[in-house]
């Protein structure tokens, strides 16, 4: 399934929210400890207005182009890719998880070897391989270059 | 200056450095050459194995890798038409050709000496102008400073991505990751919502492996096996005769011409070897004596983007070390590098560190000798390496990556970021924002705050203070300048908006 998207009027959208939120942010989130005109809010606040002015400025001109009717830019979404990556970004933070739980070594292996079956590997020396390394880079971050690893 | 050569000479003259060297070599050209691995992913892995190393060793090992992958993406552009790095596509278009036409060796050999010739020849330009440049830095204050900044920022900006103001808000993305912490200069915390993890701030290497490295893995989310079924003839090396002496010499021309473009776009902040590439390789057809042969095989278009994207290595080097601004992604992570060993790129360098500096550059002009070496003899391993599976390389990478992020603080709330940066990237990837001004951003952060705020103090707020300075008035027209061209550009070619892509 495919979705098209319009790229630039979407994040467009998502950066100007992003902007007003950071905003209404800075004061609880920056302290001032002068009374100085320039402070430590003065470069985020800047920065806000920044994202602010391109966003809008994105927009503006999506939508002067939409009731122009003249040919906007949109992408294409493959939901099924889409839902890979997500699937790949859950492994991950899952993965780390785990490490705290059951060990860096045997979570690294798990993580590497649902890689392989993700990507639909039958070769068996492609998991040997693979494995093997991990193996070998826990040992190489553990002795040569001692960190610690759970 | 010659005193600091020679001392120089001595700091580096180590077997450390050479063997450190040759090893980032030998990463480099196989990271350069793998389609699908940039030498950016290259360094980001391998930057925390330097911590433990000696300036010296550590910065060899690093350039190694830099001007070794520069040439390493022609080796798979020739080989399997699929170019390793962005800028060895302008070689693909006559190395390809000229490879199927049964001269391989010829096309590689022709790369690896122009590749050479052109890396030599920035890392001399470096040796000599970037001391003269720290020197006029040094008079530099803090509006100049802030004005440099915001030069490097806005080009990157316009340049990159599929338009300005994309360019511009991912910039800002960048300078705000960089403001989270602790205020320098007023000792309060900024956006760290409690959370004592955030008190120090976002290091450098853990942002890049999320910006590049994890985000690389969820692109690859929707990878076919039948996308990667190339291979490797090697027998294609073996036929054909080599480049000869009668060949090489009308090429010198073009290979000079491409090595002067690449030094004067690589010293630019924010350009890069694929606008370098692109830009000698149409310069070349120009003012060829056979432009008909361009496309099918002609040497000079292989020699002109290889001398001039390993004509920017050197170069992006030079804003780096004399003014502490990076030239390009690559270098910007080098920074991290620079800090770990207590060096703060900038004109101080060149007074406090004089000879390590020296020991660097000539370590450079080193480096493009080995990789000419390297090249020479090592060219069918490197060929046969370029066709490694994704399905292997993928999560070994991503486990590297992690490890890493661990490794610099033995916090796994640093890996979570690393991911969750990962992420970010991933969508603003997505919807067309390029992340590499987000990591200009986030370098280039700390200076462009403090000199802006500097500035206003001493102004007390008001803004005239840089338009009354000449050399801050004149990188402001500079800025403007370059916008115009690059918004110009844009509009009369929309096809070609990015030179980054």
């Amino acid at each position: 399934m495919h979705v098209r998207v319009h790229t630039d009027l979407v994040s467009g959208i998502f950066f100007l929210l992003f902007s007003v939120v950071l905003l209404l942010v800075i004061p609880s989130q920056v302290k001032v400890i002068t009374d100085e005109v320039v402070n430590s809010r003065t470069f985020p606040y800047v920065l806000s207005v920044i994202i602010m002015v391109m966003s809008t400025k994105t927009i503006v001109v999506e939508v002067i182009k939409l009731a122009r009717k003249q040919e906007v830019e949109k992408k294409e979404f493959d939901i099924k890719v889409e839902a890979k990556a997500l699937f790949l970004f859950t492994l991950l933070i899952v993965y780390v998880i785990l490490i705290q739980v059951i060990g860096y070594l045997v979570s690294s292996l798990l993580m590497v070897t649902a890689f392989l079956v993700f990507f639909k590997t039958k070769k068996w020396y492609y998991y040997a391989i693979t494995l093997g390394i991990s193996v070998a880079i826990f040992y190489i971050f553990r002795m040569v270059l001692n960190i610690q690893l759970a | 200056m010659f005193s600091l050569i020679g001392e120089g000479f001595l700091e580096f003259f180590h077997l450390s450095s050479f063997i450190y060297m040759n090893l980032g070599i030998l990463l480099g050209i196989i990271f350069g050459a793998i389609p699908g691995l940039t030498v950016l992913l290259c360094i980001v892995l391998f930057l925390p194995f330097t911590y433990a190393l000696a300036p010296i060793p550590s910065f060899m090992f690093l350039l190694g890798i830099y001007c070794a992958g520069s040439y390493g993406g022609s080796i798979s552009a020739i080989m399997i038409r699929s170019p390793g790095t962005p800028h060895a596509a302008a070689t693909l278009l006559d190395g390809a050709p000229l490879a199927e036409k049964g001269f391989a060796r010829k096309a590689l050999t022709t790369a690896l000496t122009a590749s050479t010739i052109g890396g030599i020849f920035s890392a001399i330009v470096l040796l000599f102008t970037s001391p003269l440049i720290a020197k006029i830095a040094l008079k530099f204050g803090p509006p100049e400073y802030f004005i440099l900044c915001v030069f490097g920022l806005s080009i990157v900006a316009g340049v990159s991505g599929r338009s300005l103001a994309k360019g511009a808000i991912s910039t800002a993305i960048g300078l705000l990751l960089a403001v989270v912490g602790i205020d320098i200069m007023s000792g309060v915390f900024r956006f760290t919502f409690g959370n004592y993890n955030l008190y120090g701030g976002f290091d450098l290497v853990i942002i890049v492996t999320g910006l590049f490295a994890i985000s690389e893995a969820f692109l690859k989310a929707g990878y076919s096996k039948h996308d990667m079924k190339v291979k490797v003839d090697l027998a294609k090396l073996n036929q054909g005769e080599n480049l000869s002496m009668k060949e090489f010499k009308p090429l010198v021309k073009s290979i000079a011409r491409s090595s002067f473009i690449g030094v004067g776009i690589g010293a630019l902040p924010g350009t890069g070897a694929t606008m370098a590439s692109f830009l000698s390789y149409d310069q070349a057809r120009k003012r060829s004596k056979h432009p008909e042969e361009f496309g099918k095989g002609s040497l000079e278009g292989i020699a002109a983007p290889e001398a001039a994207n390993n004509a920017v290595t050197g170069a992006t080097l030079i804003p780096l070390l004399t003014l502490g601004i990076p030239g390009d992604a690559v270098v910007a992570i080098l920074v991290g590098a620079f800090m770990i060993n207590g060096l703060v790129p900038g004109p101080n360098l060149f007074v406090e560190h004089p000879v390590t500096m020296y020991a660097l550059m000539i370590g450079l002009i080193f480096t493009n000798i080995f990789m000419f070496l390297q090249g020479k003899y090592l060219t069918k391993f490197f060929a046969k390496i370029s066709v490694i599976p994704i399905e292997i390389l993928t999560p070994l990478i991503v486990l590297l990556c992690l490890t890493g992020s661990y490794s610099i603080n033995h916090s796994y709330f640093d890996v979570f970021v690393s991911i969750i940066i990962g992420g970010i990237s991933y969508l603003l990837i997505k919807f067309d924002y390029s992340v590499i001004p987000v990591l200009l951003g986030l370098v280039l952060g700390p200076l462009t705050e403090t000199n802006l705020r500097r500035t206003l103090l001493i102004s007390k707020g008001g803004l005239s203070i840089f338009f009354t300075r000449p050399i801050s008035l004149l990188f402001i027209v500079l800025i403007i300048i370059s916008l115009v061209v690059i918004v110009v550009k844009r509009m009369r070619s929309p096809a070609n908006r990015s030179f980054y892509e």
